[in-house]
């Protein structure tokens, strides 16, 4: 009786599965319809371009009468504003004037961001100009074929960009020797620093400058701790990604730097950056690597025993931004470019000045020169005019200006020649201004010193490259074992917070299960691609 | 049983009207749920942009591999079905006795009072309940620490790092957040009861434990067993927001914390590959689903009007 | 009349009604103190919140998260009216379009309710996942920024169906629709008539369950609505909180870009938007419960 039960079932369940596969042919079928009444942008490029270079003059400058009107879509990190739809009018008015063309604002908030641009990717939908970056796996996306060759476009339409950006950047976004994107021009990498209140170093004359590693900090903290009450000597905020230690051990411990893949941010594979010339990466199971994460955790572990560390290192959530406000926060550890300082107390209220040292010699990487760039989704019917948009937002200081700080006297008044005061609660400020374009021709910020942009471009230029800028690591034979990897690394992260008993034992038992997680293949699989790159790009 | 042809549609015409009446929401379930079926293949392919979903590789069952090479997969394995057991038995038993009992009240203004507090945890969401749970127990300024600890003479605990309080913490979070809301579909069913049989039972002189034993709780009975039935589908499931956010996804805690889904959602959370997050998915839905058809082959055998079908 | 029909039923005594409030009320105030809490932590001064941490008497109060909150009324206003209207018009189809899937699949005589059974509750459990959803509701039903796509994914809830099926099955005795068909009437009549009837607890509950889960949905907004007049309160809401979840797992990210940092709202901000988010569905209870009344079969059976 039971298994005549049972068969009743069997024709439901069948047409359920007939069902989505005669789903799958029907849909596959005119999916095969799309792309032949629309070839695919990259195929389409050429010859678009060709036309267009055949008609008018090789520069950046089409005549618009020329161009049929067309919608650029702009995909972008930023949270939606009220007023979005007046500056995109506003926009419309420029490049339709200049290049008979309209943008569409798409931002997405931070929190949605990578799943939603990737689900618009799995899933085809048409796309023009993409905000993407390392940290959003663009390197991912890019060899899942997310994303059209820019090298042409670049020379054909991007003549600006390429002026006015460092030589560098575009050495960063390359996959194969392609270029995929084209970064923001800002800061092209940044440094650590210890950043103090600047009221406290003056009080107990800490001699910052000699002060280069956490170990160092430790009497400070001690004077601190005895001498100023309501100041936590160290913040760590466990519950909010910052695990206190870790975050500069190989930086302040000798001349190791990441490279490849860094589950949860956690650096797994590392380089002399100044040894010889030969390229040889060493995991955290080395020795000597164990042997920095374990004094550091060992460090970290005696800060918190000795109290300099705040109770609930280990989950706390608690901003930093928050505490500083309260005035609680003496030193941290932070990165640093030109001008952090003055953004450190400018985003706390400007309640204190502060002071770095810079404890890293700045180096310009893969990740962090990729780490905010605009791509060409291969969804878009028009990359020729995609490009000629960013074009414009990397050398139109109205365009990028109207895009970052809105209109003027709606969203903000124009106080000297490239001085600018916002007005607030205006209906547009989408804090954008570090995403979009160039930010060095952004109008400059109450607090923001004249010379910020100066600064950084000699940052710049002054900024050391790693010698392996420029690859890239295709996890594609590895990915099991890089998850494995990533939910061990989430597992322990907390032991750098010092929180944690017997901080060296978890590390050990950490490493024996990165180990069976297959920590060594993908070494070897690194060193291969490393091999392989160095070989044909030696500098 | 085969019927002749004509005989079944006849058999189909004569409950036109019942089909009919199915039809609006079938029309739903196609749209919402049968159409997208077809994103059951993804856990087979290895999809990249440029081919689509209809068009990238097939790879068999590679994408199913990370979950069953991974170390940690009888940990999750156990945490997620022991949780989502004892999740089950607890919630069952408070929500049946708080629907049994709230109908004992005898003041109906004060009933519907409680019942309405008693549903507001569910209204959290759970990132809020994660902030109200470390409001509770946080090492510095915790409640707990602060007052009961601290009342008791013995020194602050770091419950954040304590695996032996989480699978008590986990348990009373989640029935605290569900048991009101549970408790409504009994209610519901208890409201149902012919207050004829209680008149009955009364002039037979039936206790009021007789009463409950004898009438409400076999009233309730079916719906009891269905609801088992179809929780066992999720067995393989867990709350991820209950696993992830309560505990601060704090990681000593892992060994008691850690579910199938929190595992899925971290190791995943880099590479972002759909092919193997579907994978874990239909691994849940297989697993649940034959669940489903045992447990309900074991009910259909005890009493066969209880099963599902 | 409801103290009549408990008197008939044998009362409990005194002592047990004492001890049986006593526990509920304990009961009540561990269900509701914390959302109380939430609500005062919301009204008090961030300065009280980092140094003493949550308390029913904060030393600081301050409105500042409403005023801020509020500075913006017109989007909260018109997201209201998004959620009202939503869940307005999503539990009445929903209540309605599934109770009419329940009642045949409870008949024990409608020959094809193994098969919509199945059909059904394979649904429960398989799912084509997102992606495939997507391109389904935006690319094949064209939904995108249309607010079907906020009902649709949410009117047919099978847990829900189910358990309204065994309602059915169980509160109403075949023998009454035997003889209402032999009265000559047609099944539609006899489901407004007297099955609808004899069911209001059930449909009671499930209005209340489609009501939350409308109320509460913000996953599809963040799938299919861009535009942001149409936004529902519970996304605005939930969608800042996952904006904070999303910078505390990237702190690095966000201190390279400190931008991103600014206006990221303090605590008492973010039970504010708790609060505003959950805002009327906390009473929705009492509404509905008028509907668990006892004594329905009597009266349809005898009349």
């Amino acid at each position: 009786m039971n298994a005549k039960k049972t068969k009743r079932h069997i024709p439901a369940l069948a047409l359920v599965f007939a069902f989505a596969t005669m789903l799958q042919a029907c849909a596959g079928g005119s999916g095969n319809d799309k792309e032949a009444s629309s070839p695919p942008a990259s195929s389409a490029a050429p010859s678009a371009s060709a036309s267009a270079t055949g008609s008018a003059a090789p520069s950046e400058s089409a005549a618009p009468s020329e161009l049929a009107p067309y919608e650029v879509s702009i995909v972008y990190f930023g949270k939606p504003q009220a007023d979005d739809a007046l500056v995109e009018a506003k926009l419309n008015e420029f490049f339709k004037e200049k290049i008979n063309a309209t943008v569409k604002l798409q931002p997405i908030a931070s929190s949605d961001y990578k799943n939603r641009t990737e689900l618009m990717m799995n899933t085809g939908e048409k796309m023009d100009l993409v905000f993407t970056a390392s940290w959003l796996n663009f390197f991912g996306n890019v060899s899942k074929g997310a994303f059209v060759e820019l090298d042409d476009l670049l020379a054909k339409y991007g003549q600006g960009i390429k002026d006015r950006l460092n030589p560098l950047y575009l050495e960063a976004p390359r996959l194969k020797g392609k270029l995929y994107a084209i970064p923001t021009n800002k800061e092209i990498t940044q440094g650590k620093a210890l950043t103090y209140r600047k009221d406290i170093v003056d009080k107990y004359q800490i001699p910052i400058d000699s002060i280069n590693t956490m170990a160092d900090l430790e009497p400070w903290m001690e004077k601190v701790k005895a001498g100023e009450p309501g100041i936590i000597p160290y913040y760590v905020a466990g519950g909010s990604g910052n695990f206190g230690g870790g975050f500069m051990m190989y930086e302040t411990r000798g001349n190791y730097r990441p490279i490849g893949p860094a589950p949860a941010k956690t650096p797994m594979f590392l380089l002399d950056y100044k040894s010889s010339d030969e390229m040889k990466v060493k995991s955290v199971l080395d020795p000597e690597i164990a042997d920095i994460n374990k004094q550091e955790v060992g460090l970290f572990r005696s800060f918190y025993e000795k109290g300099y560390i705040n109770a609930d290192a280990a989950t706390s959530t608690t901003t930093v931004n928050d505490l500083q406000k309260e005035g609680k926060i003496w030193v941290q550890a932070a990165t640093w470019k030109p001008g952090a300082d003055i953004e450190m107390k400018l985003a706390t209220d400007s309640k204190y000045d502060y002071v770095s040292h810079v404890v890293e010699e700045p180096i310009v990487t893969t990740d962090l020169a990729a780490g905010s760039m605009f791509a060409i989704s291969r969804t878009s019917k028009d990359p020729d005019r995609a490009m000629m948009v960013l074009n414009y937002l990397h050398t139109d200081p109205y365009v990028i200006n109207l895009f970052v700080n809105g209109i003027e006297d709606k969203h903000y008044k124009k106080v000297g020649e490239n001085r600018i005061e916002p007005i607030a609660d205006s209906g547009y400020n989408p804090g954008t201004s570090w995403v979009v374009g160039n930010q060095l021709l952004n109008y400059l910020k109450p607090g923001q010193p004249d010379d910020l942009y100066t600064s950084w471009e000699k940052f710049n230029n002054d900024a050391k490259r790693f010698p392996l800028m420029g690859f890239v690591f295709d996890e594609a034979n590895v990915k099991n074992e890089i998850t494995q990897m990533t939910a061990v690394v989430t597992e322990y992260q907390s032991i750098f917070t010092g929180a944690v008993k017997n901080p060296e034992k978890l590390l050990d038992e950490r490493n024996a299960k990165l180990k069976s997680a297959g920590i060594e293949k993908v070494q070897a699989e690194l060193q291969k691609q490393i091999d392989a790159w160095w070989a044909e790009n030696k500098k | 049983m085969w019927r002749p042809l004509h005989a079944r549609w006849k058999l189909f015409w004569k409950y036109r009207y019942l089909t009919l009446m199915i039809v609006p929401a079938l029309a739903v379930l196609v749209l919402n749920n049968y159409l997208p079926m077809f994103g059951v293949f993804i856990a087979f392919k290895n999809i990249n942009y440029i081919d689509g979903i209809w068009k990238s590789p097939w790879v068999g069952f590679d994408n199913f591999e990370f979950l069953f090479t991974s170390g940690s997969i009888w940990r999750i394995a156990r945490n997620t079905v022991s949780y989502s057991l004892v999740f089950m038995i607890v919630n069952l038993l408070l929500s049946v006795a708080i629907a049994v009992a709230i109908n004992e009240i005898r003041n109906r203004w004060l009933a519907k009072t409680y019942q309405t507090f008693l549903i507001m945890p569910y209204f959290l969401s759970m990132v809020v309940v994660s902030y109200l749970v470390y409001g509770f127990l946080n090492p510095e300024k915790g409640f707990l620490n602060h007052t009961i600890v601290e009342w008791l003479g013995m020194e602050h605990v770091f419950w954040y790092s304590e695996t032996a309080y989480w699978p008590y913490i986990l348990t009373i979070v989640s029935a605290w957040k569900g048991v009101g809301i549970g408790a409504v579909i009994y209610i519901a069913a208890i409201a149902g009861i012919d207050p004829e049989y209680y008149e009955a039972s009364v002039i037979d002189g039936a206790s009021k434990w007789r009463q409950i034993f004898h009438i409400t709780l076999p009233t309730i009975r079916p719906v009891i067993i269905i609801i088992t039935i179809l929780n066992m589908g999720h067995v393989f499931n867990s709350d991820f927001g209950l696993f992830y956010q309560v505990p601060m996804n704090a990681g000593p805690l892992y060994p008691v914390t850690d579910t199938v889904d929190t595992y899925v959602y971290r190791a995943l959370k880099e590479l972002n590959d759909i092919g193997m997050s579907s994978a874990a998915a239909l691994v849940q839905s297989v697993l649940g689903f034959a669940l489903v058809l045992l447990t309900n082959a074991s009910v259909r055998k005890i009493d066969k009007d209880q099963a599902l079908f | 009349m409801l103290r009549t029909a408990s008197r008939r039923e044998n009362t409990i005594s005194p002592l047990t009604n004492f001890a049986l409030n006593g526990g509920f009320i304990a009961l009540a105030l561990a269900c509701v103190l914390p959302v109380v809490l939430v609500i005062v932590v919301s009204f008090t001064h961030n300065d009280s919140l980092l140094s003493r941490g949550y308390s029913f008497f904060p030393a600081k109060w301050s409105l500042i998260a409403y005023e801020s909150l509020f500075k913006d009324y017109g989007t909260i206003l018109r997201a209201y009216g998004v959620s009202i209207g939503i869940t307005a018009a999503g539990t009445l189809l929903s209540v309605l379009l599934m109770a009419l899937y329940a009642y045949p699949i409870s008949r024990q005589d409608y020959p094809l309710r193994p098969f919509f059974t199945f059909f059904l509750f394979f649904t429960m459990l398989f799912s084509g996942g997102i992606v495939s959803k997507y391109i389904v509701f935006t690319q094949g039903l064209g939904l995108l920024d249309n607010y079907l796509s906020l009902l649709l994914p949410l009117l047919i809830v099978p847990f829900n169906v189910i358990i309204m099926r065994t309602f059915f099955q169980t509160t109403i005795h075949p023998a009454l629709i035997e003889s209402a068909r032999i009265d000559g009437a047609g099944e539609l009549r006899i489901f407004i008539r007297i099955v609808l009837p004899l069911s209001l607890p059930v449909m009671a509950t499930m209005a209340l369950f489609s009501t939350i889960l409308f109320w509460n949905d913000w996953f599809n907004a963040l799938l299919f609505i861009r535009a942001a007049d149409k936004y529902p309160v519970q996304f605005l809401m939930i969608r800042v909180l996952n904006d904070i979840q999303y910078l505390r797992e990237n702190v690095q990210l966000a201190a390279q870009n400190p931008e991103m940092m600014r206006d990221l709202p303090n605590e008492s901000l973010q039970m504010a938007m708790a609060v505003v988010g959950m805002g009327p569905i906390l009473l929705v209870y009492p509404f509905f419960q008028k509907y668990f009344v006892k004594g329905l079969t009597i009266g349809a059976v005898k009349g």
